[in-house]
Formats: structure tokens, sequence, C-alpha cells
């Protein structure tokens, strides 16, 4: 061992932050989803509060349990993890504390804007601007306190675990930005820069890619450090972890379109989704496989060490959701499970019980050590186990049966497929009540069990005293940057990018393009194969150069999960738009329309009314024509959903008359007997907000709603001419509504939900026709 | 059912460029990675078991 031997002291107050903070925010997520539960099945719990509502309150749940509780477990275990692994501290105590409370400053303002109905409307990405430019900001730090610790590293080789963290820096800063784009029309709103079919692809990529990449890459990384730790054994199979990690990052990035199966998004992607999901299998099992095998010989600790425990049935539910995901996204199953509570069922086995199990199995290893003591109760952390284990197991069981339940009535057809066996949405929800009340123990025994973790580890804190780690360390020479030119201009690189090329090209080019790259592919996979048996020493060393160099090895990271999302985004982006529409295209919403859709928006009833029918014949037997993509290409957001606690609205516009919108948005229960729906008094009340209408439209037309030009004072008349005329309608028929108040424009917007369409021939369609020779 | 879907001609492309692409670099990452050095995996799947000691929080730290 050569150079100056040091004693590096970690910076474990950090961790001890976000460890609280984690648990703090874990209690508050949880409970917002007992609660939210509880209001599905009680619609008094709403308590006719605006900012108490299921619809403002479900973004509140999923935002603080994904990034509120998961995020500071996730830095908790980074910072700790990669200060040993690297053994150096990390880089600057400035950066890290600035990550912390920045990132707890978001998560207040999250909480306070999400239940004030300050939504963009898309799920998990409901923040508004001002706050997502904060978390792009804090992210950043995060990644320059994490990769300049990695720079100034005493460890040449990196370990696994910090692959994935490479990989969760980088894609989640791509997935965030790019999904976030927008373009502000005030302070506190703003519209995103996609719409309609464009929209829902990215939101889908962002969405999906978020549990990949936030609730599972880094989990992952997590796993690979801490369950040896915890079994004292090294991870079951090094190269297996390897093969783990580059499957997980070049598949996933490809599977979100299984999110909108039989959707109006394209059969290509739609394929892709579906093909690249089943292949995720591999990885998936592969991985929760090297966990569980890591602790051969020492399963015996699973009865001394309650946080053995917890990481044991972690991994076991990451192969069950993981398992149970692609299957979800082979088209036949998703035609069921789609829009049903068995999605809910999935996300849910993943996220407590891989999430929060991985989350308790940290902290109760973490705890003692980070405070110089023993835990303060083994018995109470096998209680919890036990208490969580069940509620996760009724919460689940109950989704499986809910979800096919609800989906196969949906779709059951009598007289020979001519009527729907059941008319009424309300009887499908009636018959699965008894399980969304299940749902609600499963979910408040979870909950009862994490308040046992605090207690626990509160008590533990209680008992010791905060100490700091460190580790003695040889300090030697930097080793020699591998480059760019090094990384990229080499032999394994280059034969990989040209069959690559050379066999797309024959695949698909035509004629002497095909033959020729057929050529070029045989020439250079045999020059591959003789060059490798000549010189495998150099490319070995290629990679085990590329394993000790950061900043490569990241390039090659960003490369593989940029390629993964261009090739999805780009072609629907830049495609014309007379080729995606089909035969219908959207006619913009008027002024009261908009303003009746941001209420729409601001209220989250796109978390249980989608806005897509599918084309089976159940669905358009009971809600209309299927979906076209031309219907909602000037949708900024999409609105398409991702849920039916509630009917599609898709093609409410024109079913019920104005007077049972007010009665039923003011009263659900006295329209729908049995419904679940909150009730929406203020809406009768409140004056709709139309002071920044005129800075709406005017973004409307920069993202290319084809709004013709309109002065202020002309948006402010057509919207006043149209509010009248349903205030007058409504007097019509007894029910007396001033023009200004919510409702007005809501009725607006949902009467012209599946009218505001003309028919559209496609330029091509329409030359064909042109020069078509008649027989 | 899916032939309604007005894509066409080019984008078709990309389910199977998304296989060769993938199946190519798994071949060659899977042969990597079974061909790594048995003194590297060593040192690697070691790394997490390192011992490590601990330090007081001294006064200047709040907590």
């Amino acid at each position: 061992m050569s150079g100056q031997k040091v004693t590096i002291e970690f910076n474990d107050r950090i961790v001890r932050m976000f460890l609280i903070a984690s648990i703090f925010w874990g209690a508050v997520g949880m409970l917002a989803g007992v609660f939210i539960a509880a209001q599905l099945n009680f619609h008094i719990l709403n308590f006719d509060m605006p900012w108490l509502t299921f619809g403002r309150l479900r973004p509140l749940h999923t935002n603080a349990s994904i990034f509120a509780f998961v995020g500071n477990m996730m830095f908790a275990g980074i910072y700790h993890s990669t200060q040993r692994l690297t053994k150096a501290r990390l880089a600057s105590d400035f950066l890290s504390n600035l990550h912390f409370w920045g990132w707890q400053l978001i998560i207040v303002a999250a909480a306070i804007t999400l239940p004030l109905g300050f939504s963009r409307g898309k799920e998990y990405a409901e923040l508004i601007w001002p706050i997502n430019i904060a978390v792009a900001l804090i992210w950043v730090v995060f990644a320059i306190n994490f990769f300049w610790t990695l720079a100034r590293r005493n460890e040449k080789s990196l370990y696994v675990a910090i692959w994935f963290y490479i990989a969760t820096i980088i894609t989640v800063a791509m997935l965030y930005i790019v999904n976030h784009l927008s373009i502000p029309t005030g302070l506190l709103h703003s519209y995103p820069i996609f719409g309609g079919v464009q929209d829902a692809l990215v939101q889908w990529w962002y969405g999906h890619n978020a549990v990949a990449f936030f609730l599972t890459t880094p989990i992952l990384g997590i796993m690979y450090y801490y369950l040896p730790k915890a079994v004292e054994r090294p991870v079951y199979s090094y190269r297996l972890s390897v093969v783990h990690f580059w499957l997980l990052v070049f598949i996933y990035i490809w599977a979100g379109p299984h999110h909108l199966l039989h959707t109006a998004l394209p059969d290509w992607l739609q394929s892709l989704g579906m093909l690249f999901s089943l292949m995720l299998w591999a990885p998936s099992w592969g991985g929760m496989l090297n966990g569980l095998l890591t602790l051969r010989g020492a399963w015996d600790k699973l009865r001394t060490e309650p946080e053995v425990k917890f990481f044991v049935a972690g991994v076991t539910f990451y192969g069950m959701a993981t398992f149970e995901g692609p299957l979800l996204s082979i088209k036949s199953v998703n035609a069921l499970s789609h829009y049903t509570d068995w999605t809910i069922g999935h996300v849910h086995g993943g996220s407590l019980g891989w999430n929060a199990f991985m989350a308790a199995g940290l902290f109760y290893w973490l705890a003692p050590r980070l405070w110089n003591t023993k835990l303060y109760s083994k018995a109470a952390a096998n209680m919890h186990f036990w208490l969580g284990l069940f509620g996760i197991l009724l919460y689940v069981a109950s989704m499986w049966v809910s979800g096919p339940t609800q989906g196969l009535m949906l779709s059951a057809t009598a007289e020979n497929g001519t009527i729907l066996k059941y008319p009424n949405f309300v009887e499908t929800l009636t018959a699965i009540r008894p399980m969304m009340l299940t749902r609600v123990l499963g979910g408040a025994l979870f909950l009862t069990g994490w308040f046992m973790l605090a207690w626990n580890i509160f008590m533990t804190i209680r008992s010791g005293r905060a100490v700091n780690g460190a580790m003695e360390v040889y300090q030697e020479a930097p080793a020699p940057a591998m480059g760019l030119k090094r990384t990229f201009i080499d032999a394994p690189f280059l034969y990989s990018a040209g069959i690559v090329v050379f066999g797309c090209a024959w695949a698909f080019g035509s004629d002497w393009v095909s033959v020729l790259s057929l050529i070029l592919l045989v020439v250079v996979s045999i020059s591959a194969f003789v060059h490798l048996q000549v010189s495998g020493a150099s490319w070995g060393e290629w990679y085990e150069q590329l394993l000790e160099n950061s900043l490569p090895f990241t390039l090659l990271v960003t490369i593989a999960v940029f390629v993964g999302g261009v090739v999805q985004i780009v072609p629907l982006v830049t495609v014309e738009q007379d080729q995606v529409v089909e035969d219908r295209i959207q006619i913009p919403y008027t002024p009261l329309e908009l303003v009746g859709r941001d209420i729409y928006i601001r209220e989250g009833c796109y978390n249980c009314h989608s806005q897509q029918i599918r084309p089976f014949v159940a669905e358009v037997m009971r809600y209309g024509d299927y979906s076209r993509l031309g219907e909602s290409i000037y949708d900024h957001p999409y609105q398409w959903g991702s849920k039916r606690t509630g009917p599609d609205l898709a093609r409410v516009g024109g079913k019920y008359n104005h007077a049972w919108h007010v009665r039923h948005l003011e009263n659900p229960r006295s329209t729908s007997e049995g419904s679940n729906m909150p009730a929406y008094p203020w809406l009768l009340t409140d004056k709709a907000g139309i002071d920044d209408l005129p800075a709406k439209i005017r973004v409307q037309r920069i993202l290319g709603v084809p709004y013709p030009e309109m002065s202020d004072e002309e948006i402010y008349a057509q919207y006043r001419q149209q509010a009248e005329k349903i205030a007058g309608e409504l007097q019509g028929m007894d029910i007396y509504v001033e023009p200004d108040r919510e409702i007005i424009a809501l009725i607006a917007y949902l009467q012209g939900l599946g009218k505001k369409w003309e028919p559209y021939a496609p330029a091509a369609a329409q030359a064909a026709e042109k020069t078509e020779v008649v027989p | 059912m899916s032939s309604r879907v007005a894509f066409e001609a080019w984008q078709m492309v990309f389910p199977p460029i998304g296989f060769i692409v993938f199946f190519t670099l798994f071949i060659w990452l899977f042969v990597r990675a079974v061909r790594m050095k048995q003194s590297s995996l060593n040192h690697l799947e070691n790394l997490p078991l390192e011992e490590e000691i601990t330090r007081p929080v001294t006064h200047g730290q709040s907590e």
C-alpha cells in the first residue's frame, strides 16, 4: 500500500437530518393516503371544503410519498453509503445543507400549494412552475455535491451502488426538466409546452421512469450496499449486479407507453412499451435473486435482526411488483386492468412493500450506528414488521379483487353484446365498496407500524449520542483520467456502434443500401470477433478503466437513457400534425370553456375521471365513440387520466342538461345515488378568476392552439356572452346562478367535451382522393 | 383495432431498432461482465464490508 495514511471523518450529520425528515414526511404521506382512501368510502370526509377534497389531497399524498418520503430516504442512503464507498467525506457541507433545507422548503411549498388547488394537472408533476425551478436547482446542487465527492474519492473503483446513484441523478434530471417545460401565464400558473398525445407520451415517459429512476434505481443501490452490510457478506454475484444495472438502464426508459395501451397513442409506441416492459422481467428478477441469495448462510439473521426482515421482505416485494408490472403491460391484461384498482394495488405493492420496507430496514440499521447505541426495541421493530406486512397484504389483496371485479363489470354485456349488463356506473362502485374499506384498514395498519418506527427511532436517538463514521485511508496520487477520446474512440465502442448502425440500415434500408449494409454488418462482426481474439486484453482494459472513471461512465449512462427517450418522443413531436389527428381535429375552447377547464384541473378531476374512450365494445356503448388523437390535440395539459373512480367524461357534453350538472356538482348524491364524489358547493358561490384570461389565451396561441387574434375586450365579451347564455338557460330551469360564478365556466367546459371537434381530412388523404382513378 | 392508428411508414421501425440496439449492447455487456477479472470482482464486492470507526460529534457541530 502506497500513499499517505489519513483518517477521513464522514459528514453523517446530513444523513441524520435526511433520516429524520424521511420518517416525518413518510408519516404525513401515509396519513394523507389513509385519509383519501377513507374519503372514497365516506364522502362526508371531504367536509365540503375545497382544500380537503380528494382531488386536491390525492396529489399531496402521491407527491409527499414519492418526493418527500422516498426522496429524503434516498438522500440519506446515498450520502451515507457514497462516503463509505468512495472513502471520502461529502465534498461540501454547504451544498449538503443547501440540498437538505432546499428540499424541505420545496416539500412545504408543495404541501401548501396543492391543497390550495395550484396544480399543473399532470400526475406526479402537479407542482407549479416556480417550485419546478426550485426542484431543478436543488437537484443540480445534489448532483454537484455527489459528483464532486466522486472526484475527491480515495477508492478508485466505483461499486455498483454508485452506478445506480449516477443513473438516478442523470435520468431524473432529464425526465423532470422535459416533462415540466411550461410557459407561465402568471406567477402561479402555466401551460405545458406539449399538448394532447405528445403531452400524454411525455407525461408517461416521465411518470413511468419516475417509478424506475426515483423509486427503484436508488433503492437498488441502497440494497446493494446495505443488504451485504446487514448480513455481513458480499453480494451473491457481483457479475449479476453489473448485468442487472445495464439492463435496467437500457430497458426501463423505453417502457413508459405501457401506461397508454389501447388509447389513441400510435400503435407502434404501444407495442414498444409492451415489449420492453416484458423484457424487464429478466433484470428485475435477476436483481431480486441477487439480493435474496446474498443471505446465503445467513438466513438465521432473519430471526434476530429486524432490519434483515425488512430488507428481505422489501426485495421480495420488488420481485413481486416487477413481475406484476410487465404482466399488466400485456395489452390483453391491460384492457381489463387499466383505469381500475388493480393498478393501485400494483403501485402500493411496490411503494409500501419495496420502498417503505427498504426504508424501514435502512433506518433500523442506520439509527443505532448514527447515534452509537442499540436499537431501542427489537420487539417493537418486529411488531412493526408484522403489522406492516399484514397491512400490505390486506391492501394489495383487496385491490386485486376490486380491480378485476370493476373491470369485468364495466365491460360486461348482455343480450348477445347489444346492451350493457351494468349500465349504471355506480353499480360497479357499489360492488367494490367492501374492498375499498379493506384497503383503508390495510393502510391504517401500515401507518400504525410506521408510527411505531418513529417512536422506536426517537427512543433510540434519546438513548444514544450522535457520532460520525470515520475511516483510515491511503491517499494516493490520482490515476490518469480516461478522457473523452479514450471513452469513445475505442474498439469495443466502435464495433458496437457499427453493428447497430449497419444492422438497422440492413433491416430498414431499401435496395442497395440494404445489401451494402448487410455486407458491412458481416465484415464488422467478423472483424470484431477476430479483433477480440487478438486483443482481448486491451478490450478488457478499456472496460476496467471505465469502471474507475465516473465522467465517461456517466456519459455512457446518459446516452443510454437519452436514446430511449428521444426515440419515443422526437417522432411524435416532429411529425406533421395531419398524420396524427386521424379524422377529427379539435376546435379550441372558448374563453369561458378555458376558464372552466382550468377549474377542472384545479379540482383534480383527472384523479377520478378519464377522458379517453378505448375502442372496446363496452366502452363505446357506455361512453360513446372511441377517442381520436385529434380530439385532444390542443389540450395543454392533456387530461386522458389513468383511473376511473367515476365514469369517463370524454363525451359527457350534452349527455345531461345544465341543471343536472349544477345539482350534481352541488351534491352528487342528488343525481347519482351511491356516488362517492365530493360535493363542490363553492363553485356556485365563488367568482371565476378571469383577470389572467387574456394572458392564458396568448400563451395558448404561442403553444400553437389556433385561436384567432383577439383583443382583451373581445375575449371578455365572448366570455360574458356565453356565460350569460348558460345562466339564462339555467334560469329557464328554475336555477339561479350568477353568470360570473365558477360553476358556469365549468358547465361550459363539461358541455363541450366530445363536441369540440370538426371533421378533418389529412393532406395526404386529400391528395390521394384527388388522384384516385376509378376502375 | 390497432389498424385505425394513423401512424404509418418510418415510425414503425422503432420497435425493431429498439430490439437491435438492446440485444447488441446486452450481449456486449454480458460478455464484459462475465469476463471481469476475479481480482476486480473480489475487491469490488467487498467494498461495503470495509471496517470503519466512529467519532463523537464535536462541540462545533450542532445536532
